[in-house]
């Protein structure tokens, strides 16, 4: 029966690896959205929000380890101090001093240079938004926002693997289904050196909170996908990474970064850091001068007729997290700069961060309620304007791997030619 | 009637030295040497290598891991309530709920190994070899 599941598993991922990345080619993906053109012209939609990972439960190695979630997840999907030691050592169960114990993997050796999960290494994940409102707007319902499926796990013994494979509706301008997904493998030989290489956000591997969404606050998130490599390690507390991206080539040009990021835990619960990001980049699917088109390919003729080359970016910032007992803090704060490679007069500077309190009442092998806060700041530093907004989000574990909530968030100062807006949502996540 | 309790004898004798494992009806059977590397790798991430309770994951766990070596934690138990509640989980038996059963993943023999294992580190073992 073992043999079979890893067969079938194998085959899963195989499919899974394909499909994605057919759908890379073949589907653009879901646009950010852009920043009112009128506000910054010359540049792209950077932000007024945090670039984040994308962030996920995956039961799958829970069932791997006959585990709770809450092993590794304070509340998913926040992970713990013992979640970002899992996630460190490439989804392997670490050793008391960090390092890896092939006997305390359930791995099963099926030749000698093949060795697979022992179970199937597959998690399917649903979000929705049962009822959005929000502030001039008409209600909305979302029941079925995305539906995620996560193949995840291990192969040889310093391998990793991770595919995420999305379908999302109506995410994108035109309100279409779009499907989405990103795949990245590793190589795990030491605690202090480790590779990753993939298609993702560029913060995927990154195990600190503060770089990875909450499910219902990811409405901020700003999540761009492009090919990266990366080296991370740990050692006495301090983490580091290291990598470059590119995105795909296109018209106005292409993405070429270098990324690094350190940071320090103090304990298990407690670290902070800080981290960079430098090197030209297009923006290209994020432009405001070339949106994507209805049918998701690129609108040629705005892009045709772009007058912004490429701009240099330079970003760098500080991040905290910190978990004691059950009181968690998320803070983050970004300076970011980009300036126009031939003309370096015309730039853009902002400041963006937040900070993120909440609390988990525990039932059992659960979290049962999780209140939480969280205050969102921007400033454009050229045109010194901010925005300003809190969220306040209740949410209900009725499964350990199911939740329910609802969370208000309004502005409470927005750039003189914006409306403040206030938004009311109902959601439901599920991981299995 | 000498004979009568010259047998009775025997068989309490027999009952004593067998230990804790075979109090009641029940026999643990379960080899230590067998569940030494099942122990590793379902176990040890909670209750550490060594058994006193510091595995990696102890840091994320509340109440934390019991600690087979602690003589006082394992006199509250015996072998046949270690033996269900790594069969059962700790909610089964009053015990924390992060502790989950394990009869769907592993066989009864192996859950009677691991048990062995476990009574070793506190020196509660002798007798459950067989």
């Amino acid at each position: 029966m073992k043999v079979i599941n890893s067969l079938l598993a194998l085959c899963a991922l195989s499919v899974a690896i394909v499909a994605v990345e057919a759908t890379l080619t073949e589907f653009s993906a879901p646009a950010c959205p852009a920043r009112p053109e009128s506000e910054s012209p010359r540049f792209p939609d950077k932000a007024w929000n945090v670039e984040y990972g994308q962030a996920q439960a995956v039961p799958a190695f829970a069932r791997k380890f006959n585990l709770t979630c809450t092993t590794c997840h304070s509340a998913y999907p926040y992970l713990n101090g013992f979640g970002r030691k899992f996630k460190r050592a490439g989804y392997r169960m670490p050793d008391e001093d960090g390092s890896v114990d092939p006997d305390m993997q359930n791995h099963r050796t099926i030749s000698k240079n093949l060795v697979l999960d022992e179970t199937f290494p597959l998690a399917l994940g649903m979000d929705g938004d049962l009822l959005s409102l929000r502030s001039g707007g008409e209600a909305e319902m979302a029941p079925f926002g995305q539906l995620t499926l996560i193949g995840a796990g291990n192969f040889g013994t310093i391998g990793s693997y991770y595919v995420n494979f999305a379908v999302a509706a109506g995410e994108d301008e035109s309100g279409e289904t779009t499907i989405s997904g990103h795949g990245v493998v590793g190589v795990h030989p030491s605690p202090l050196l480790n590779v990753v290489a993939g298609h993702g956000n560029i913060y995927h591997h990154d195990p600190y909170n503060s770089r990875s969404p909450h499910p219902i606050v990811a409405q901020h998130a700003h999540v761009n996908q492009s090919q990266f490599i990366q080296m991370y390690g740990y050692d006495s507390g301090l983490f580091y990474s290291l990598g470059a991206t590119a995105g795909p080539a296109g018209k106005l040009g292409r993405d070429r970064q270098g990324y690094a990021r350190l940071a320090y835990d103090f304990t298990d619960n407690i670290s902070v850091g800080t981290f960079t990001r430098f090197g030209r980049t297009a923006e290209e699917r994020d432009s405001a001068l070339a949106h994507d088109d209805a049918e998701g390919g690129h609108d040629e003729a705005a892009v045709a007729g772009a007058t912004v080359p490429e701009l240099n970016d330079l970003s760098a910032g500080v991040d905290f997290n910190a978990t004691i007992g059950s009181f968690n803090t998320v803070a983050l704060v970004e300076w970011s700069s980009q300036k126009n490679v031939l003309d370096s007069s015309e730039k853009q500077q902002e400041l963006v961060g937040y900070a993120e309190f909440f609390y988990v009442i525990t039932s059992g092998d659960r979290p049962l309620l999780m209140p939480l806060v969280r205050a969102d700041y921007a400033q454009d530093l050229e045109l010194n304007r901010r925005k300003v907004s809190v969220t306040a989000n209740l949410s209900s574990y009725i499964l350990a791997n199911a939740r329910i909530g609802a969370e208000v968030a309004t502005d409470l100062v927005v750039p003189a030619a914006a409306e403040k807006s206030t938004r009311a949502t109902a959601f439901f996540s599920t991981y299995w | 009637m000498t004979k009568f309790f010259a047998t009775l004898a025997t068989c309490g004798v027999m009952f004593m030295s067998s230990g804790p494992s075979m109090a009641g009806d029940f026999a643990l059977n379960g080899v230590a040497a067998n569940g030494a590397k099942l122990y590793k790798k379902s176990c040890a991430t909670c209750h550490g290598k060594k058994g006193n309770g510091k595995g990696p994951a102890a840091i994320a766990l509340t109440p934390r891991p019991s600690d087979f070596t602690n003589a006082a934690v394992m006199a509250k138990t015996s072998p046949e309530g270690i033996y269900k509640t790594i069969r059962d989980g700790g909610a089964a038996m009053g015990k924390s709920p992060l502790m989950t059963p394990w009869k769907a993943v592993l066989t009864d023999q192996q859950i009677r190994d691991i048990t062995a294992v476990v009574l070793g580190f506190s020196g509660m073992s002798k007798g459950t070899d067989k």
